[in-house]
């Protein structure tokens, strides 16, 4: 109980630490990149400008401070979460973000979740049955989807699904002016094509390391033992080798959990979605700095945050981890 | 059994969720009340973030439908009244405009003098960016509620240029905006242009507006415009090839000539290509800094691109070269001047008696001192024609023994470069419709120091010319200045056109009345009153 405890608070420790680290770095990068937000925001038109008007829009948003009270100023206001105003797109940085996070997580988790257990299925499927036409054929589709860009898959299920067939929309979150479980209903005729293409895209890296997990494993001493005692195979798959492909299955899962509300920017694009994708691709291109570090910040939460989540889960599906620590 | 009866099952439910978003998948309403069209839905890749006409897309479509200003651009590019119906300057610096009395605002309060004073106030202390436009305006005067008086620091024949694109804004919903970037209310989008704004709905990506019955100049010919937003190019075009848009639309430019071929087989589509009045890409050189200050060497290396193979290959024969004089065919004024041309032995010829030569051998020359002669092009990174044609470019030069070095950058540090720094040595850019308006015109505005000065002139020779075409209301004095202006580009060259890609505009050939503007393109007023069925 009391190694839990301590691997618990070392864990804490070196994450609290691993955020300060970050949070800072997303302070420094933005600033480091070479362009300048106002210069950017103004334009052509920088140069016809009174030096003081510029001068009073870099005070508007504390860019006339010295660095070290810009960043004294950018820690305070995240402990009161407030992430400040975007310098191009006239919105607070909260309200950009609510927006955006919602729908990303709306399009990427069940894409994760998809994709997650179709690899699984089918990864365990193929390396149990190694060499088998189940096999070929499986690794076959996956090696095709994860060597095919994602705009192209994108733009393939746009073009057959949606223009050809016609059973999906051409793009957008909704179609508008609906209500109720009408909306719903159109928000997932909306997402269904978009979740598909990344539900497969993400499915067949993860398909590719389950398989070989499962092959290893299926090799070892206690699968044998296990046939030798008359197990099924059906059995040996589920109760012996799946609960060791676990550990870096769920480390996998939870890193594309992590990153997931970076959104997916080529998706987003092609599929005409508003995510986290193409609103930290705008504020890079535009040196939003507001914009970015509130996207960095959201970023790192949910990756130190799946990556805790993954510990812990380590923990529980491979006792021997707390133990040993 | 039972788990195949529950998988049908959850297929007809997805099914029926497919069949249900496709008869309800929003569709071209033509059929209005008479030869009205009921609704035109618009498809761009311009991201609108908010209904505020501070954020940058919205407002250029609220000064197409919903806002207005004194005067507006025509078909022909020339000026037509729109809150003014007339107006009178002696000197060029005293502007006086006599406004319409029966204009309204969408709320219905009359439109005064007093609002567009307010308007150009306004926006001076609270926009930074309208300075660039309306900076030289001294003092606005609203003697009474028909009549503005403008007095400028000193006088501009240009004005009126400059003026079209200050659209109005009501006093009387404005005057308690602090914060007009955050004024994200539905009153903000109060103007009083032929449509009124009615709705953006952000997770369907459309905007609406809706005709205004009360516009002084009579119903506009669309009930409903919708504009729909989509991320990628390619999926506009197939929404446009489907029929769920009527209009792919950009802002000052129209779509890739990829798209053509596979239109042409469309019978509901049709296309229209009109001349650009900007210029694709222009070879910018800054002239202040050495040795692109001598106009021989500009002269030598404008010789050394094949612009044949530049227009067809970056214009698929949609394109033109303009001439040496820089300003594009159909400016007025327009006057003919060298065509640009390859020819490598008079490059090399002039580069030789420059003292630009090979000296050590490697097929490349040096400069005359003998140092390496590597100069830099600047070239934006996320526009993928600009790269191309660098990477031309350096071939060509490289055919004439110059080295230069492509200076990617991304939109953000070319602006800085460009527009803040100027520590570039070339650079490649292009010009809109507008720009080439700004300043006296004619370009001045891109290539004179006291404006943008992507080439830095401040030979006085040339400023005096740029002075002379803002105070000077005589025709044919104009014309002679604008001929003069047109035979400095052409011997002096500070920069020179690459290509200039024309506008390919495809529309919903089952209506008809669509009418081309060269500010705003098909979506000009001719359209808005004249659409009708085919």
């Amino acid at each position: 109980m009391r190694g839990r405890r301590d691997y618990l608070l070392g864990k804490l420790i070196r994450y609290g630490f691993t955020l300060f680290l970050i949070l800072s770095l997303n302070f420094a990068l933005p600033r480091m990149m070479p362009g300048d937000p106002i210069i950017n925001l103004l334009g052509e038109n920088a140069l016809h400008n009174d030096p003081e008007m510029i001068e009073l829009l870099r005070a508007e948003h504390g860019l006339d401070q010295p660095i070290h009270i810009q960043y004294i100023r950018y820690l305070c206001q995240l402990t009161e979460i407030n992430l400040g105003y975007s310098i191009h797109k006239n919105l607070s940085v909260v309200e950009l973000l609510t927006s955006s996070l919602f729908w990303t997580v709306l399009l990427v988790f069940p894409s994760d979740v998809f994709g997650s257990l179709l690899a699984l299925l089918c990864g365990s499927l193929a390396g149990f049955k190694i060499n088998s036409r189940a096999d070929y054929l499986l690794t076959a589709i996956a090696l095709s989807l994860y060597t095919c860009p994602a705009f192209l898959l994108a733009m393939l299920f746009l073009s057959l699904f949606a223009f050809h067939l016609g059973l999906f929309p051409l793009g957008n979150l909704t179609s508008g002016g609906k209500e109720g479980i009408d909306y719903l209903l159109d928000v997932v005729w909306h997402l269904s094509l978009p979740v598909a293409a990344l539900s497969l895209l993400g499915g067949a890296s993860k398909f590719l390391v389950v398989r070989n997990s499962v092959m290893q494993i299926s090799d070892q001493q206690f699968v044998v033992a296990a046939r030798a005692k008359g197990l099924t195979e059906g059995r040996i798959l589920n109760k012996h080798i799946i609960r060791n492909v676990l550990p870096p299955f769920i480390s996998m899962v939870a890193l594309s959990f992590g990153f997931m509300v970076s959104g997916a920017l080529i998706i987003e694009i092609v599929f005409s979605l508003n995510g986290m994708g193409t609103l930290i691709y705008d504020a890079v291109l535009a040196r939003d700095y507001p914009v970015m570090q509130g996207c960095f910040f959201i970023l790192t939460i949910f990756v130190l945050f799946a990556n805790f989540a993954a510990d812990m889960l380590y923990a529980l599906a491979d006792p021997r981890i707390g133990r040993s620590s | 059994m039972m788990r195949i009866s529950k998988l049908t099952a959850l297929a007809l439910v997805f099914l029926s969720l497919c069949l249900t978003g496709m008869a309800t998948a929003a569709q071209t309403e033509e059929s209005g009340s008479g030869d009205r069209i009921a609704k035109l839905t618009i498809g761009t890749i311009n991201q609108i973030n908010d209904a505020n006409p501070w954020d940058y897309y919205f407002g250029v479509y609220s000064m197409m439908l919903s806002h207005q200003g004194l005067v507006r651009f025509n078909k022909n590019g020339d000026l037509d009244p729109e809150l003014a119906t007339s107006w009178e300057t002696e000197d060029l610096q005293k502007w006086t405009f006599h406004l319409r009395d029966n204009a309204t605002w969408h709320d219905g309060k009359p439109v005064t003098a007093q609002d567009f004073k307010f308007t150009v106030d306004y926006d001076l202390e609270k926009d930074p960016l309208s300075k660039s436009y309306i900076g030289t305006i001294e003092s606005v005067e609203a003697p009474d509620d028909k009549t503005v008086i403008i007095n400028l620091v000193k006088p501009d024949y240009n004005f009126l240029t400059t003026i079209a694109v200050v659209k109005t804004i009501p006093e009387h919903i404005f005057k308690s905006v602090d914060d007009p970037k955050k004024f994200n209310d539905l009153e903000a989008a109060i103007g009083c242009g032929p449509y009124k704004f009615e709705s953006f709905d952000k997770d369907a990506g459309i905007v609406t507006y809706q005709a205004n019955e009360n516009y002084w100049g009579g119903m506009p010919a669309i009930d409903t415009i919708q504009l729909r937003m989509f991320k990628n190019p390619d999926a506009m075009m197939l929404a446009f090839q489907k029929g769920e848009i009527d209009l792919p639309y950009y802002y000052s430019k129209g779509i890739s000539y990829y798209y053509v071929p596979k239109l042409l087989e469309n019978d509901d589509i049709g296309i229209e290509v009109y001349l650009e009045r900007g210029i694709t890409n222009v070879l910018w050189f800054n002239t202040a800094v050495s040795p692109f200050d001598d106009k021989e060497l500009r002269q030598a290396l404008s010789y050394a691109l094949d612009y044949e193979e530049l227009r067809n290959m970056f214009t698929a024969g949609y394109g033109t070269t303009p001439s040496a004089g820089w300003i594009p065919d159909g400016t007025l004024y327009f006057t003919e001047t060298r065509t640009l041309a390859q020819d490598l032995n008079l490059s090399g010829t002039m580069l030789d008696s420059l003292g630009f030569k090979d000296v050590d051998g490697d097929g490349l020359r040096e400069m005359p001192d003998g140092d390496k002669f590597q100069p830099k092009l600047l070239t934006r990174s996320d526009l993928p024609d600009s790269v191309r044609a660098a990477e031309m470019l350096k071939k060509y030069f490289a055919q004439a023994g110059v080295d230069i070095q492509i200076d990617l950058a991304d939109k953000s540090t070319h602006g800085e470069i460009l527009d803040e720094k100027k520590t570039h040595e070339m650079a490649l850019a292009g010009t809109t419709f507008w720009g080439m308006m700004m300043g006296e015109g004619y370009g001045s505005g891109y290539t004179d120091t006291r404006y943008y000065g992507w080439s830095m002139v401040s030979d006085p020779e040339y400023q005096s010319l740029v002075d002379d075409l803002g105070k000077t209301q005589d025709t044919e004095e104009r014309k002679e200045l604008a001929a003069e202006i047109q035979s400095y580009y052409a011997e002096e060259m500070p920069q020179f056109a690459v290509y200039s890609m024309n506008i390919i505009q495809p529309y919903n050939a089952r209506l008809e009345g669509w009418e081309y503007n060269p500010l705003h393109g098909i979506l000009s007023y001719g359209t808005l009153f004249n659409l009708h069925r085919a």
